[in-house]
């Protein structure tokens, strides 16, 4: 991983369109500002820590009851 | 067309074309490039099922079957990423995690849809722009649920009660009555 040390009001240039400023340092947190085009996407890593693990625990779930007898059948509606 | 063994739905016939093809996987699941829809007809909730581990499959449903006014906001990169030049080629899935020992609490990801490019066989899954939507959506309404998790907790009693029912006791209709809410109706 490439480090770099920026001071309040720095900021670095990645590619030719995204660009990220620091704004503010406050005990341990930094405010960071970005420029990015909006084709990009710009997430909290955070996000997608917790669809890694949403995906992991869906896959390793299995249920033991028949999941079609949660969603009300269409032939209930026709029924008497 | 090939013939695959997986662990949930035995072994399975594939064609080409039956073949999701996410060339960076699916977070928790990278190395997975090509994934298969199986499933039956009658139950909304369809399974992902890699075909490079025969365990994995992930349980995916439309969103729009929990939120009927869905509408992902996708950013234009991802968009690319699938080679999308007509909207309409667009599909998307929400994978749904389900608890075991209460299945009716069972939760869509809205937040991070898995869109796929029908035509091109092409998926991916982003997080959309939308940050109203959660990544934990229940699916079932709330009175849907709480009727199973009545029935559940009556199936429960009843079976530490089993012991005694030797001994008919005198009310003996009495007990299962109170068991016996309907699952599909929702009560105001």
């Amino acid at each position: 991983m490439l480090v770099l040390t920026r001071k309040v009001g720095e900021g670095l240039v990645i590619g030719e369109e995204i660009e990220i400023t620091v704004i503010e340092t406050r005990g341990d947190s930094v405010r960071l500002g970005i420029n990015a085009p909006r084709s990009v996407g710009v997430w909290r890593r955070e996000l997608w820590d917790q669809i890694r693990e949403e995906n992991l625990k869906a896959a390793a779930q299995s249920p033991k009851v028949a999941l079609e007898k949660l969603f009300p059948r269409k032939d209930d509606e026709v029924a008497p | 067309m090939k013939t695959v063994t997986t662990t949930r739905f035995g072994v399975l016939s594939v064609n080409d074309e039956d073949v999701l093809h996410f060339p960076k996987g699916i977070p928790g699941f990278y190395d997975h490039r090509e994934w298969i829809l199986a499933g039956e007809d009658a139950n909304p909730i369809k399974w992902l099922q890699s075909l490079s581990d025969e365990a994995i499959a992930l349980p995916v449903m439309p969103p729009q079957a929990v939120l009927p006014e869905y509408n992902a906001k996708i950013v234009a990169g991802d968009l690319e990423d699938l080679s999308v030049d007509d909207d309409g080629d667009l599909s998307t899935m929400a994978v749904v995690s389900i608890p075991p020992d209460a299945p009716w609490n069972m939760t869509a990801n809205l937040r991070a849809p898995i869109v796929v490019n029908v035509r091109k066989r092409l998926a991916k899954q982003v997080i959309c722009a939308n940050d109203e939507y959660s990544m934990r959506a229940f699916v079932l309404s709330d009175a849907v649920r709480a009727s199973f998790e009545a029935q559940a907790s009556c199936a429960a009693a009843e079976e530490a009660g089993a012991p005694s029912s030797e001994t008919i006791p005198p009310t003996g209709g009495a007990p299962k009555d109170s068991c016996a809410a309907p699952a599909g109706e929702e009560e105001a």
